[in-house]
C-alpha cells in the first residue's frame, strides 16, 4: 500500500471517527452554523435572483415591444410629428415604418403604480409587419370596423383582464389626458409576443384612439423600422439620422435593451454589496463556530497530534467538517433565497423602477441551475476560507501545550497575535476611510470590493478592542459595587479575552450591518424629505391618477387650469395665472435624465421651488424666464457632461438641436443621471408639448383646505379625473416612497440580526461548556444556581450593550463614508449624511434583547450543572 | 335513347370540349365572364354562427380601370351604427400590391392598410381584403387537377384548377399558398374554391351560388350569394348582393380619397 493511499484512509478515518462524531454529538452547534451559512447565502441568492429577473424583465419588455423591428426611432417622451413617418417610409432600405404611441394609464382611483398599465397605441392596419399578437380567441378583434372607428376600443392582455376581473365587452374606466374615460375591451391577448411586455400590464389601442385619449394628437412616440432584406443596418441608421436630424434617437432593440440594463447596473451593485455583507456576517459565524470548537477540543487535538496526526491532518479534519456544513447550508440557503426573492421582488423592482423611471414587472423569477451551483460553490468555498484561519491555528497547537489542564488560558503568543489582529483591523479601517474619500474604487473594481470587505473585516477585528475599553471603563466605574455577581461578570469578561472577543465579534458584526444600512436609509430619507420641504411650499397640488411623487401620473391638458382657477378659494398665481409643471424623462447621450419645466410663478413662491446651489436664487432663477434658452442642471449632469455653469449644452428636442445655456446648479433627486430645469414656455416651444403633469396652488385666506378640495372634487374631479393633495399629504407620499424603496433592506437587517443572535448563542454555549469546572468551583464555594444564572446572563447582557455601542459607532462612521463618497460615486446623487438617531436606540435595544435571548439557554444550562460532575469535567 | 344516356353524352361532350383548353384559358374566360365596366350593389355581410351572427350592410361599387384589367372598389358601410359611413377603397395595381384605404368617420381620417395586413380578416369576416378584391389571371399560375360534378349543379362537370401565386407580392397579399377552384363549363364562373394556408393546411372553403347573368347582352355573370367557411374554427360569413346594377357609367371620381372622405 503506497503512502498516499495510507494517508487517504487515515484522513477518511479521521473524519469518520472524529470529525463526523463531533458533528453528531453537537447537533445544536452544527445546526446553528449551518443556519448562519444558509441565511448569508439566502440573501445573496435572493438578490442575485431579483437582479437577474429584473434584467430579464427589462430586456424582454424592450424586445417584446420592438417585435420584428430592426431599428427603432424615437425623440423623447414628447414624441414627434406624425408627418415624419412618411419621411421615414421614403428612405431607401426601409421596408416598413410602423408608428406607435406609448402612454401610461391608470385605473379609476389609482394610488399605486400597480394600479397603472402601459397603453401602446399601434396602427392595427400595419402592425402585422412588425409585431405579432395572439388572441385568446381566433381573432384579436372581433369586429375591426367597430374597433377602429370607436376611440374607446381597447385590447387587454388576458393576464391583466383576469387580474381585474374583465372579459370581452367589459367597460373599464381609465384616467386619460381628457379625464376619466370609459373604454370597452374588444379583444384579449395571449401572453405571447408583445403581450409579454411589462409583465402583461399592457393594453393595445388603435393609434388614433390612443392619440385622442392621451392628448397626443398628430404625434408619434416611436417608429419601428423593418429593413429590406440585405440592407446594412448601420448604413440605414446613418441615412435615417441624416434625414431626420440629430434630435432623433435611432437604435436597434438589442442596443436599447442593453442600455436599459446598463442604467440599473449601479443600483444592482449596491444591492449585491449589501447581500455580500450579509454573507460575510454569516461567514463570521462559521469562523466563530470553528474557533470555539477548536478551543473546546484542544485536548482532543493534542491527543491526536501526540498519536502522530500531522498538522495537515488537523486542517483537513476541521475543513472537512465545515465542507458538509457549507454544502448543506448553501443548499438550504438556495431554497430560502428563492422564497425570500419571491417576497422581496416587488419591493426591489418598485424601488428600481421609481429611481430610473422605468416600468419593471417581474412575472417570472430567474433561478437557474447555474445560479444554484454558483451559490453552493460560493457558500462552501467561503465557509472553507472562514474555517481555514482557525483550522490553521489548531494545527499550530503543540501536543504538550494542549495537554495542560488550563490550556485555555491566554499565552503571550496569543496576546501578540491578538494585538496584531487589532492593528490589522485598524489598518483595514484606515484603508477603508482613505479609499472611500479618495474614490480609489474607481481605479479598479477589485479595490472597490476590497474597500467594502475591509469595512466589515476591519470593524470585526477592531471592534472587540473598543468593547474591551468599554468593559475596563465599566470595571473602573463599578469598582466599589457591592454586587459580587456584577464584579465577577466584569472580571470574567476581561480575563477570558479570547472568549469575549468571539462573543462580541459575532454580535457586533450583525449589529454593525444593521447600523450601516440604517445610516444609508436615514440619510436618504432625511436628504430627500429635507429637499422636498425646501422646494414644495404650495398649499395644494392638483394631479390626475398615479403616483405624484415620481411624476408617474397621467398628464392633463392645459384646459384643466382654467377650471381649477374658477374654484373659490384658489389663489390665482403666476404669469398667465399658470402654475403648472411638466415632468418628463429625457434621453441625453444614452442617459435617462429628467426634464422639469415650470410655469413662471415668481411672485407666488419667490423661486423657493428651485433649490439653487450655485448662487442667489433670486438672481439666477429669473433668467429661466427671460425668453432665452436657459437651463438649471443638477451637479450630476455637470459631472457627466464635463460642463460648468455658463457653458452651452446642446439638447435634442423635437424642434432640432438647441443650445441651452447652463445658468446654475440645482439640487434635485428626480434622476441620478441628471435633472434639467427650464421654463415651461421654452419646453412648449421646443418640445411642442402642452400637457401638464401637476398644478400647484395656494389657498386664499378665509378658505380651508377641505373646502377647496371638496369644491375641486365636485366641480372637476369627475370631469378631469383629478385629485387634490395637500402639502402634508404630498410629503407623506414621499416619505412612504422612500420607506418602500428601502423596504428590502429590512430583510437584510433581519438576517444580519439573526446571524448575530445565532453567533452569540453559539459562543455563549461554548463558553459555558468551557467554564464547566469554573462554574462547579463557584457552586462549591457557595454560589446559588440563581447567582450562576445571573452571572452568565449579566455577562451576555454586557457584551450585548457594549457590542451594540461599538457597532453603532463603527456602523455610523462607515455608513457616513459610504453615504458621502460611495453612494455619490456609484449612484450620482449627492446624499447628505444624517445620523440615524432612532436606529441608535433600536440597535442598542436590539443588541440587549439579542444578548438576553442568546444568554437565556446557556445561563439555564450553567445553573443546572451538578457540582461534582462539573469539578470532574475535562 | 334514354334520358340517362342523353345526360352522359351531354357531359362527355362538355368535358371533352372543356378539356381541350388550358387551365389558364379557362381562367381568362372566367375573368371575362365576371368583367363589367362598372357595377354597384347593396350587400349584406353576415358573420358568426347560431344566434351570434353579426350583420353589416354596405354598398359596393366597382369599376374597371383604364387598363381594362384591374378594378377600383369602394365599399361604404351603412349599418350597424358604430360603423356607419366608414369606407374602404381598394385600388388594384399591376405590381400585385393593392392600395387599400380605410376611412374612419369618427377620426375623419384615412388609414392605409399595409399589404401584409391585407391577407387578414376583412372587417371581422372570414373574407380577407384580398378575397374582396377581384383576382386576376396574371396573379397566379394554373394547373388542372381534375374534374368533378359541380357543387351547385350536379348535372354539370366542373374543372378543378389549382392556382398558385405568381409572385411574392401576391403571396403576401393573399396569404394563401394555393387555392383550388371549381369552374363551371357553361359560363366559366367559379362555384367553389378551397384556400390553403402557407403551411399547406386547408383554411377556407368558398361556395358561390345564385350565379345570375347580370348583363345579358354581353353575357356577364355575378354570383349573388357567397358563403365562406373557416375550416379551422368553422366560422362562417355570408355575403349577399341585391339591387345589382351594371354598366351604369360610374364616375372615376367615386374611387378617390376625396370621395372616400365624403359622407352623405
Amino acid at each position: 500500500m503506497n503512502k498516499s493511499r495510507i494517508r487517504k484512509i487515515f484522513h477518511l478515518n479521521l473524519f469518520e471517527y472524529i470529525g463526523w462524531r463531533h458533528v453528531r454529538l453537537h447537533p445544536g452547534r452544527t445546526i446553528l452554523t449551518t443556519l448562519g451559512v444558509a441565511l448569508g447565502i439566502a440573501l445573496y441568492v435572493a438578490i442575485s435572483i431579483i437582479n437577474e429577473s429584473t434584467k430579464n424583465a427589462l430586456k424582454e419588455s424592450v424586445e417584446a415591444v420592438a417585435g420584428k423591428a430592426s431599428l427603432t426611432i424615437s425623440a423623447g417622451i414628447a414624441g414627434f410629428s406624425e408627418e415624419k413617418v412618411e419621411t421615414i417610409r421614403t428612405v431607401e432600405g426601409v421596408k416598413n415604418a410602423v408608428p406607435m404611441i406609448e402612454a401610461r394609464a391608470f385605473f379609476e382611483g389609482a394610488k399605486e403604480s400597480t394600479d397603472g398599465l402601459y397603453v401602446l397605441g399601434v396602427d392595427l392596419l400595419q402592425e402585422q409587419a412588425v409585431r405579432t399578437y395572439q388572441a385568446t380567441d381566433q381573432k384579436i378583434i372581433d369586429d375591426p370596423l367597430t374597433f377602429l372607428n370607436q376611440p374607446d376600443s381597447i385590447i387587454f392582455t388576458e393576464a391583466l383582464a383576469k387580474k381585474r376581473g374583465f372579459t370581452i365587452d367589459s367597460k373599464v374606466k381609465l384616467s386619460t389626458a381628457n379625464g376619466l374615460k370609459t373604454f370597452t375591451i374588444r379583444g384579449l391577448l395571449k401572453p405571447e409576443g408583445t403581450a409579454k411586455a411589462y409583465g402583461g400590464s399592457l393594453a393595445i389601442m388603435d393609434i388614433d384612439g390612443a392619440r385622442m385619449m392621451f392628448g397626443k394628437e398628430n404625434k408619434v412616440d416611436r417608429v419601428d423600422i423593418v429593413a429590406q432584406e440585405g440592407v446594412e443596418l448601420n448604413e440605414l441608421s446613418g441615412t435615417l439620422q441624416k434625414k431626420l436630424g440629430e434630435n432623433f434617437t435611432i437604435e436597434s432593440p438589442a442596443a436599447k435593451s442593453e442600455q436599459t440594463v446598463r442604467m440599473i447596473a449601479a443600483y444592482q451593485l449596491i444591492l449585491t454589496f449589501f447581500s455580500t455583507l450579509a454573507l460575510l456576517v454569516g461567514l463570521f459565524l462559521v469562523m466563530n463556530s470553528i474557533s470555539v470548537a477548536i478551543a473546546e477540543r484542544k485536548k482532543e487535538i493534542g491527543t491526536l497530534r501526540a498519536l502522530g496526526a500531522t498538522r495537515f491532518s488537523m486542517v483537513y479534519l476541521f475543513v472537512s467538517e465545515i465542507v458538509g456544513i457549507g454544502l448543506i447550508g448553501s443548499a438550504l440557503g438556495c431554497l430560502l433565497g428563492r422564497g425570500l426573492a419571491e417576497k422581496l421582488v416587488t419591493q426591489v423592482t418598485a424601488s428600481v423602477a421609481a429611481q430610473f423611471q422605468t416600468r419593471i414587472e417581474v412575472t417570472k423569477l430567474q433561478f437557474e441551475w447555474k445560479q444554484v451551483l454558483i451559490a453552493i460553490a460560493l457558500g462552501t468555498v467561503a465557509s472553507i476560507l472562514a474555517a481555514l484561519f482557525p483550522a490553521l491555528k489548531a494545527a499550530a497547537i503543540h501536543p504538550l501545550e494542549s495537554m495542560k489542564r488550563h490550556a485555555e488560558s491566554t499565552t503571550k503568543e496569543d496576546e501578540t497575535r491578538s494585538r496584531l489582529l487589532i492593528l490589522f483591523g485598524l489598518a483595514l479601517l484606515i484603508f477603508n476611510v482613505f479609499s472611500m474619500v479618495n474614490e480609489w474604487g474607481k481605479i479598479w473594481f477589485g479595490i472597490d470590493l476590497f474597500t467594502k470587505i475591509a469595512s466589515v473585516l476591519g470593524s470585526a477585528l477592531f471592534g472587540p478592542f473598543l468593547v474591551f475599553i468599554l468593559i475596563h471603563g465599566a470595571r473602573a466605574l463599578w469598582k466599589n459595587t457591592k454586587r459580587p455577581i456584577l464584579k465577577l461578570a466584569l472580571e470574567n469578561l476581561i480575563r477570558s479575552r479570547k472568549r469575549t472577543t468571539s462573543n462580541v465579534m459575532a454580535l457586533m458584526v450583525g449589529l454593525f450591518l444593521v447600523m450601516l444600512i440604517a445610516t444609508v436609509r436615514v440619510s436618504f430619507h432625511d436628504t430627500l424629505t429635507g429637499w422636498l420641504n425646501q422646494i414644495f411650499v404650495a398649499d395644494v397640488m392638483v394631479i390626475s391618477s398615479g403616483r405624484a411623487i415620481m411624476g408617474d401620473v397621467q398628464p392633463m391638458r392645459e384646459e384643466v387650469l382654467k377650471d381649477v382657477l374658477d374654484v373659490p378659494g384658489i389663489k390665482p398665481i403666476g404669469e398667465n395665472r399658470g402654475a403648472g409643471n411638466r415632468i418628463v424623462t429625457f434621453l441625453h447621450h444614452d442617459k435617462k435624465m429628467m426634464l422639469k419645466a415650470y410655469d413662471h410663478y415668481a411672485d407666488f413662491y419667490r423661486y423657493q421651488n428651485f433649490a439653487i446651489t450655485s448662487g442667489d436664487p433670486q438672481k439666477i432663477a429669473p433668467q429661466l424666464y427671460n425668453g432665452e434658452p436657459n437651463i438649471l442642471v443638477t451637479p450630476g449632469f455637470l459631472t457627466g457632461e464635463e460642463k460648468k455653469v455658463g457653458d452651452l449644452v446642446s439638447l435634442s428636442t423635437p424642434s432640432g438641436k438647441i443650445d441651452f445655456k447652463i445658468i446654475g446648479t440645482v439640487t434635485d433627486y428626480g434622476s441620478p443621471q441628471g435633472v434639467i430645469y427650464l421654463s415651461r414656455d421654452n419646453y412648449k416651444k421646443y418640445w411642442n408639448d402642452k400637457l401638464i403633469t401637476a398644478f400647484v396652488f395656494n389657498i386664499e385666506p378665509g378658505h380651508t383646505l377641505e373646502e377647496v378640495r371638496s369644491e375641486i372634487d365636485r366641480r372637476i374631479g369627475q370631469k378631469w379625473n383629478v385629485v387634490t393633495l395637500s402639502n402634508a399629504e404630498f410629503k407623506n407620499q414621499m416619505e412612504q416612497a422612500v420607506e418602500r424603496s428601502f423596504a428590502y433592506t429590512r430583510a437584510i437587517e433581519l438576517i444580519a440580526l439573526l446571524v448575530g443572535l445565532l453567533g452569540l448563542l453559539n459562543t455563549l454555549l461554548i463558553s459555558v461548556l468551557e467554564r464547566t469546572r469554573e462554574i462547579g468551583m463557584l457552586r462549591a464555594v457557595g454560589s446559588t444556581r440563581g447567582q450562576i444564572s445571573g452571572m452568565i446572563l449579566l455577562e451576555s447582557l454586557m457584551q450585548g450593550v457594549f457590542g451594540s455601542i461599538v457597532a453603532v459607532l463603527l456602523g455610523s462612521l462607515i455608513g457616513k463614508l459610504f453615504v458621502e463618497y460611495g453612494l455619490t460615486s456609484t449612484l450620482g446623487w449627492i446624499i447628505e449624511f444624517h445620523f440615524p438617531k432612532e436606529s441608535v436606540i433600536q440597535t442598542l435595544i436590539t443588541g440587549v434583547i439579542v444578548a438576553l435571548i442568546a444568554g437565556l439557554y446557556p445561563s439555564k444550562r450553567a445553573a443546572n450543572l451538578e457540582i461534582t460532575e462539573s469539578l470532574d469535567y475535562e | 335513347m334514354n334520358k340517362n344516356l342523353i345526360v352522359l353524352l351531354g357531359t362527355l361532350i362538355t368535358t371533352t370540349s372543356f378539356a381541350a383548353i388550358s387551365p389558364r384559358e379557362i381562367m381568362v374566360k372566367n375573368e371575362e365572364a365576371r368583367k363589367v365596366s362598372d357595377f354597384e350593389a347593396r350587400a349584406k355581410l353576415a358573420t358568426g354562427s347560431g344566434s351570434n351572427i353579426k350583420t353589416k350592410e354596405f354598398t359596393l361599387s366597382r369599376k374597371v380601370q383604364k387598363d381594362g384589367i384591374h378594378n377600383n372598389t369602394l365599399t361604404r358601410f351603412h349599418s350597424p351604427a358604430e360603423v356607419r359611413d366608414e369606407g374602404i377603397l381598394i385600388l388594384e395595381n399591376d405590381n400585385g400590391k393593392n392600395d387599400v384605404m380605410l376611412y374612419l368617420p369618427n377620426f375623419k381620417k384615412i388609414r392605409r392598410v399595409e399589404s401584409q395586413q391585407q391577407s387578414g380578416s376583412f372587417m371581422g369576416s372570414v373574407f380577407s381584403y384580398s378575397d374582396i378584391a377581384t383576382p386576376h389571371v396574371d396573379d397566379f399560375q394554373y394547373k388542372t387537377i381534375g374534374t368533378e360534378k359541380c357543387p351547385g349543379n350536379q348535372k354539370l362537370i366542373c374543372t378543378k384548377i389549382e392556382c398558385t401565386p405568381a409572385s411574392n407580392e401576391v403571396l403576401e397579399r393573399t396569404g394563401y399558398s394555393k387555392s383550388i377552384v371549381w369552374t363551371r363549363p357553361d359560363n366559366f364562373m367559379i362555384e367553389k374554391a378551397e384556400y390553403f394556408q402557407l403551411d399547406g393546411k386547408l383554411w377556407k372553403i368558398l361556395t358561390a351560388s345564385e350565379i345570375k347573368e347580370v348583363d345579358t347582352k354581353n353575357h356577364k355573370w355575378l354570383a349573388h350569394s357567397l358563403s365562406i367557411v373557416n375550416q379551422l374554427n368553422q366560422e362562417k360569413t355570408d355575403l349577399i348582393f341585391s339591387n345589382v346594377k351594371v354598366n351604369t357609367g360610374l364616375a372615376d371620381s367615386i374611387f378617390t380619397q376625396q370621395n372616400l372622405q365624403k359622407v352623405r
